[in-house]
């Protein structure tokens, strides 16, 4: 060897470094975006099916499962100046005055009032204003594109006399909309509809749902943390393509697979610390729960 | 082996260690798009045809279709009932239908009022087209060529107008709300021209897709007027690699990244300075809000900003060179002229943190105001540009913003992706704001402005009007009457080392992984929690221990050090407290930096008799010190490559150490070193590790 | 929380067995990663922290090692080198070891009903350290092996090579740690039993050629034990007195054998590699890689402590290059890397201790799948405790260097010589930090 000795190792260091540098360096190439965000998944739900039957005001029923579809309660108080001041209580939508005359999107839309039978007017919002003179108010869900949310072919709707008498809750899905054992000669206040009421957005802890695909050795999404808070709930989705058993550790949850059906769990994260989620006859971890 | 070599050995194998952490890093992104070039410019901006439509698009439901035109002026509602009965006999329920029957350049579509869900565009790609070879992007979709595009052309579009020339799309309703194009969410783009050159889009609303409504791409010419784009994950207009392009009278909101984004567009001014023969695309009458930026213009080169709105948004307009990957990087030649940019204090940060944003898009609940920010910015700031030369800023209205008017900085172009050295300072320079009416509406009433400019420094050639108010750097170089005319010009290689410090930090924002950066007060942190405020402290705690050491072991009897050393207490004090948010942009830096200084120089004059090479060394960090509070109170100094920041950051590392040895250094006493019972030296190596049993 | 129906237990038994281990062999739980505010406090802290020591502190050398300490009274130090308590001594530590190989044989194969991996991991592994921080090397009069070697010991034992030290310990060290962090089934009764067996046989046939000597040049857990009882305040004067002393003291009269550097450096690296194993993107390596996740691991464990050997040899030789005279620059220093080694151990292992080392005993007393206690501090307190402990190693570390450098170096040399050391400890306490993080 005639190179002096120590200068092999200086030679390879140059190399190395060389090449670290050089790749550091490489651009990309054209690209719109300036970094990967949010996740773009395109929606793949269907906005219910069209029915050809029309309500009385003309407009198409739009037909949804009664899981899946929105439900609507209302209450009528009388206003010191007359008429009634009325609140609506809903689940699985949301008022979006914004989108009106856009498409039909599931949970999404605004509500009519009909006095007697007539439509008088629309609400965007939960609280609205019936003038005197109405004898019963229904209150009807619609989509943005005017078509009426139904369930079995009927509106999603609910009734409500506004002289006293309870009326009756018209095909609407919603429990105990406005029946009141009692209470018959004071006006309106049929206050079944319980006193706090729940409003549109859905329950505060459903907490966050995760899916996890595996297919033979990869997890998709690729390994990472979630991070929770504690007291929050958390769902993981699993789907695998063979038989298999995830187990959360330090909750000690376990969860069965059959290849290619997707299982869930629901859990309450009530310990703080880094949990792993892994398989039990692949051995992978599929993810890692920080609950803070 | 000789101890030489044994270092060099392990330098080897740590130095290699580090190289294979680097490298083992995620390479560059993957592109997102095909790659373009820019178009040769010698098209033009088309212009309007009025006369009858060749094509005409309408829905068959005759008792909606006249609810819909019930309000319409008389000759309007004529023309649409004319048009629709016309229609119903021989014309198109979908849009995509009659793009698809253009057979020659110059025809024109026209839609009747109604709504537009292009049901044959929408489910999922089957067959051939669900089994594209193509290379996917880091977003999760396929990255698809035009030929892929052209046989698959709705994996990705609700509508795509692929190779039609001068084709003209107008709605013919009385507003753009009376057409509505809405994808639902269940596709990248509702519109996309890909190799249409001269394509006029007029008078309609399309909404609601997971990346952008409007999507012009490679166009040599076109116009989009009295559009409506709004709740779509990134833009709302998106206008790449174009030329002779005209945005007129459009409105844009509800989007994650911008309403309006000519990225890339043609590089055409490139070596120009102020004066230029045209412009690549303008911008007129548009209004743009409830965004995350109102405008943005990554590569968003020769276009022409006039008379626009731009209000409501977490950031009025941005223009940039930080993202690689966009062709003609860096920024340049953009001009804003009598715009209104206001009130842009919107905050969608607490959207990411709370998971709203991890949901899918349909479920994010765009249309009641939700906003998902795709990138880090600064909320509550007029007119953002990270990376951009010979931009032109005048006559516009800035008020109302809670952050800063002007925000300058540069973008070194490795974090482009170009590592040639000579790049890397290309920005930002010779960029002018001059003229424009800060804190004051239209109509003369005052709504201030926290700060009119942020500048980290870097840059030559760079001015700005010599009325801005509260500004950080306090001083700035001054714009003359005419373009080009800089009083007070710099002409620095890097800016300030705190604000490159916060930049970095809050650089690091990932909202797939909902990281907000803890240090960085465009999230919300504030006080102790700014980065800024932890490096003041860090550094006002190391320099106080310091100097009291020095002071403590070295100069107790001498009153003039014990003075100065107070000073230079009160000094660090009041750094600290003008690195918060409130205080920055007052006098208050530059007055604790004034202390400061003297603190030193009176200290390098109290220890010449002793210690002569440090006394000196502390004069000269104490006279850089004077310098940088000169720099940063009264007049930017010209001439140094390097804010006097730096030097004073290197000097002081080195004085603190060099003090803290000289207040230790003790002459050890001779009757110390042969003290009985004093272990030896000798190394034994017969016991083992336990010692004695 | 409801007890595994049995053939979910069963499955559970058969776990990882083609994939990873769980967390140092039991436990279920990891500790959270830092937050960016505490570590960049705790790096702050301990770069300062050095930095004043290097011009602040004594200018001569003030430790006085094995000549130091206050004596023990006489009755307690009869009582502790009385042969009654030794035979005391030695017998419970055969009964426990004993009680270990019963519930390795007899015992279920499921780390949740059989103490025994916990046993070893948590009791023996992680309480070594509070023990011998108390009591000095407890592991020397409670080592199992050395009563059955003392049945029938050798009549002419062989000298050992002085060149050997402790280094057949540090390989037992690494070994150890790699039945802990990267062997697959690591807490199954075969797996345990083929160890103890490897283990057994390596000492008792060391033993019968070299006498019990053996034991504290070979056995892991003694060199463990020992260098652990170098920061006890309880000691062993060089007359033979037991003394309460100054850490510092019994920490400077660490026997600079060969090896101990090795020992360290194994110390700090497996440690290191338990903190990187958790790491998403390492076990994504680990799953998606060529080698299999056993062979990639193990590359991992030894790149890692190769790692910090490599930063150890790098400051060595930096030092050498100072100060031409200096003979020993590796095994000078070696002794003030072991209060960072200490507080490494702390920072990653004492949740697991406290949570899993009350499990392990309740389960000992007859309760399967019995419940981990929750940890003892909340989650900002953990984070605390872990930048306390590797910042307090580190100081420790820093004040232990500064005096030795003191002594060896020519007075005019002392600040500039302990450079290459502050700047190897600051590597090292900056990438436990960071480890932490991860």
């Amino acid at each position: 060897m005639t190179r002096p000795p120590g200068v092999t190792p200086l030679l390879s260091l140059t190399v190395v470094l060389a090449a670290a540098l050089t790749l550091t360096g490489c651009g990309g190439r054209a690209t719109t975006h300036h970094k990967p965000g949010t996740t773009h998944q395109e929606a793949t739900g269907s906005s219910g099916t069209l029915l050809p039957a029309r309500d009385e005001t003309g407009h198409r029923l739009r037909e949804l499962p009664a899981a899946d579809a929105p439900t609507v309660r209302a209450e009528a108080r009388p206003d010191p100046e007359g008429g009634w001041n009325v609140h609506l209580a809903v689940e699985r939508f949301r008022f979006t005055p914004e989108s009106t005359g856009g498409a039909a999107l599931p949970g999404r839309g605004h509500a009519r009032l009909l006095v007697d039978g007539r439509e008088t007017a629309r609400m965007y919002g939960p609280w609205g204003y019936v003038p005197p003179g109405a004898h019963t108010l229904t209150v009807r869900l619609h989509a943005d594109d005017h078509t009426v949310w139904a369930v079995s072919g009927s509106p999603v709707q609910t009734t409500v006399r506004l002289d006293g008498t309870p009326g009756t809750p018209a095909t609407s899905p919603a429990p105990g909309a406005s029946a009141t054992p009692g209470a018959p000669a004071t006006p309106a206040t049929p206050g079944a509809s319980v006193a706090p009421v729940p409003t549109s957005p859905p329950p505060a802890d459903a907490g966050r749902t995760v899916t996890l695909t595996i297919t033979g050795k990869t997890v998709e999404p690729p390994l990472s943390r979630i991070e929770l808070k504690k007291g929050e709930r958390l769902t993981l989705r699993v789907t695998a393509d063979r038989a298999d058993t995830v187990h959360v550790h330090g909750y000690d949850r376990e969860l069965r697979l059959s290849p290619g059906t997707p299982a869930t769990l629901t859990l309450l994260a009530d310990r703080t610390g880094l949990f792993e989620v892994e398989t039990h006859e692949s051995g992978l971890v599929l993810t890692q729960l920080v609950v803070r | 082996m000789s101890w030489t070599r044994r270092l060099v050995l392990a330098l080897s194998v740590v130095l290699a260690a580090l190289a294979a952490a680097l490298l083992t890093a995620p390479g560059a992104q993957a592109h997102e798009e095909r790659p373009v070039t820019l178009p040769d410019g010698s098209g033009s901006v088309p212009k309007l045809r009025t006369g009858e439509p060749d094509l005409l698009v309408c829905k068959t439901d005759r008792a909606d279709f006249e609810r819909r035109v019930a309000g319409f002026p008389a000759a309007l509602k004529t023309r649409n009932l004319a048009l629709h009965e016309r229609c119903a006999r021989g014309g198109y329920r979908h849009l995509q239908q009659a793009v698809d029957a253009v057979d020659r350049p110059g025809m024109t579509i026209a839609i009747l009022p109604g709504l537009y869900e292009e049901e044959p565009s929408l489910p999922q790609p089957t067959g051939e087209c669900a089994r594209l070879k193509a290379p996917k992007s880091s977003l999760g979709y396929q990255i698809l060529s035009y030929e892929q595009q052209l046989s698959c052309p709705h994996n990705q579009n609700l509508v795509a107008i692929l190779g039609k020339k001068n084709l003209q799309i107008e709605g013919t309703g009385a507003s753009r709300l009376d057409v509505v194009i809405d994808a639902k969410y269940q596709k990248l783009n509702a519109l996309r021209a890909d190799g249409s050159d001269g394509i006029y889009f007029r008078n309609f609303t399309a909404q609601r897709t997971t990346f952008n409504s409007l999507y012009v791409l490679a166009a040599d010419g076109f116009v989009i007027d009295d559009v409506l784009t709004r709740w779509n994950d990134e833009y709302g207009f998106l206008t790449f690699a174009s030329d002779h392009g005209l945005y007129k009278n459009c409105e844009s909101y509800g989007n994650g990244d911008s309403g309006i984004y000519p990225g890339s567009a043609s590089n055409i001014n490139d070596g120009y300075g102020y004066d230029v023969p045209r412009y690549a695309i303008e911008i007129t009458g548009c209004r743009s809000h409830h965004n995350m930026v109102g405008y943005s213009g990554t590569a968003g080169d020769s276009v022409w900003v006039h008379d626009n709105e731009l209000d409501h948004n977490m950031g009025g307009a941005s223009m940039d060179s930080a993202f690689p990957g966009h062709p003609g990087l860096p920024q340049n030649h953009a001009r804003f002229e009598r715009n209104l940019i206001h009130d842009n204090n919107q905050n969608y940060y607490p959207h990411v943190a709370d998971g709203t944003c991890a949901k899918p898009p349909v479920d994010r609940g765009y249309e009641q105001g939700v906003v998902c920010p795709q990138i880090s910015m600064p909320p509550g700031t007029g007119i953002i540009t990270a990376g951009g030369n010979w931009n032109l800023y005048e006559d516009n209205w800035i008020y109302g913003h809670q952050r800063a008017a002007f925000f300058l900085s540069a973008v070194p172009a490795f974090i482009r992706g170009e590592s040639a050295w000579g790049k890397q300072t290309d920005t930002s320079h010779h960029n002018r704001y001059a003229g424009n009416h800060l804190g004051v509406d239209k109509a003369g009433n005052a709504h201030p402005n926290r700060t009119e400019v942020w500048w980290d420094g870097q840059g030559s050639g760079n001015c700005w009007q010599s009325d801005a108010g509260a500004t950080t750097p306090g001083a700035l170089p001054g714009c003359g009457t005419r373009r080009g005319d800089v009083s007070g010009n710099t002409d620095r290689l890097i800016g300030e080392p705190v604000k490159l410090a916060q930049l970095l930090v809050c650089a690091d924002y990932n909202v797939q992984a909902r990281r907000l950066p803890a240090g960085c007060d465009w999230y919300g942190a504030r006080g102790l929690q700014r980065v800024e405020t932890q490096l003041a402290l860090g550094g006002a705690l190391l320099l106080a221990l310091a100097g009291c050491a020095l002071w403590w072991r070295r100069l107790r009897g001498n009153r003039l050090a014990g003075v100065a050393t107070l000073i230079g207490l009160a000094g660090l004090a009041l750094d600290v407290a003008g690195s918060t948010l409130a205080l920055t942009p007052t006098a208050l830096p530059a007055l604790a930096l004034l202390l400061t200084g003297v603190w030193w120089t009176l200290i390098g004059l109290a220890l010449r008799p002793t210690r002569p090479v440090l006394a000196w060394a502390t004069l000269t960090l104490g006279a850089v010190t004077l310098l940088d509070a000169f720099d940063k109170a009264v007049l930017m100094v010209p001439g140094i490559p390097l804010s006097p920041a730096w030097f004073r950051l290197l000097l002081g590392v080195v004085w603190v150490l060099w003090a803290v040895i000289a207040s230790g250094a003790r002459p050890p006493r001779p009757s110390d070193q042969s003290a009985p019972g004093h272990p030896t030296d000798q190394p034994t190596v017969d016991r083992p590790a336990g010692g004695t049993a | 929380m409801t007890a595994f129906p049995l053939p979910v237990a069963a499955a559970h038994a058969h776990a990882e067995s083609l994939g990873l281990p769980l967390a140092h062999g039991v436990g279920s739980r990891h500790d959270l990663p830092l937050s960016p505010f505490y570590a960049y406090a705790g790096a702050f802290t301990a770069l300062l922290v050095s930095f004043l020591a290097l011009g602040l502190l004594w200018s001569s050398s003030r430790f006085r090692g094995d000549l130091a300490g206050h004596p023990l009274p006489a009755p307690l130090q009869r009582v502790a080198d009385a042969p009654a308590t030794r035979a005391a001594l030695r017998l419970l530590g055969a009964a426990a070891a004993l009680l270990f190989v019963l519930h390795l044989l007899l015992g279920p194969d499921d780390p949740d009903r059989n103490p025994a991996p916990g046993a070893l991991y948590v009791l023996l592994w992680v309480g070594l350290v509070p023990a011998s921080l108390l009591l000095g090397p407890v592991w020397r009069l409670l080592n199992p092996l050395r009563a059955v070697h003392a049945l029938r010991p050798p009549r002419h034992p062989r000298p050992l090579p002085a060149a050997l030290g402790i280094r057949p310990a540090a390989v037992g060290l690494l070994l150890f740690t790699w039945l802990e962090l990267v062997a697959p089934d690591n807490a199954s009764t075969t797996t345990l039993l083929t160890a103890l067996a490897v283990h057994t046989a390596v000492q008792l046939v060391g033993a019968a050629r070299h006498g019990d000597r053996w034991f504290a040049h070979a056995d892991p857990f003694e060199v463990y034990s020992s260098l652990l009882a170098r920061l006890s305040p309880l000691g062993r004067r060089a007359d033979g007195r037991l003394v309460l002393r100054s850490p510092f003291d019994s920490l400077d009269s660490t026997p600079q054998t060969p090896g101990l550097v090795a020992t360290v450096c194994v110390l700090l690296g497996s440690t290191a590699y338990d903190g990187l194993s958790d790491n998403p993107r390492w076990i994504t390596t680990l799953q998606t890689s060529p080698l299999g996740p056993t062979a990639t691991a193990t590359l991992g464990l030894l790149a890692a402590v190769a790692l910090a050997a490599a930063c150890y040899g790098l400051c060595a030789g930096a030092l050498r290059l100072t100060n031409r005279e200096l003979t020993t620059p590796l095994t000078s220093f070696a002794h003030s890397l072991l209060p960072i080694a200490l507080g490494y151990l702390v920072a990653h292992y004492f949740s697991l201790f406290v949570t899993e080392g009350p499990r392990t005993v309740i389960m000992a007393a007859g309760t399967d799948n019995a419940l981990a206690p929750a940890p003892p501090l909340g989650p900002g307190g953990l984070a605390t405790l872990q930048v306390a402990a590797i910042v307090t190693g580190h100081v420790l570390g820093v004040v232990a260097a500064h005096d030795r450098s003191v002594r060896l170096f020519p007075p005019d040399r002392a600040v500039a010589g302990q450079l290459p050391l502050f700047a190897l400890m600051i590597a090292y306490t900056l990438g436990g930090i960071g480890l932490l993080i991860a």
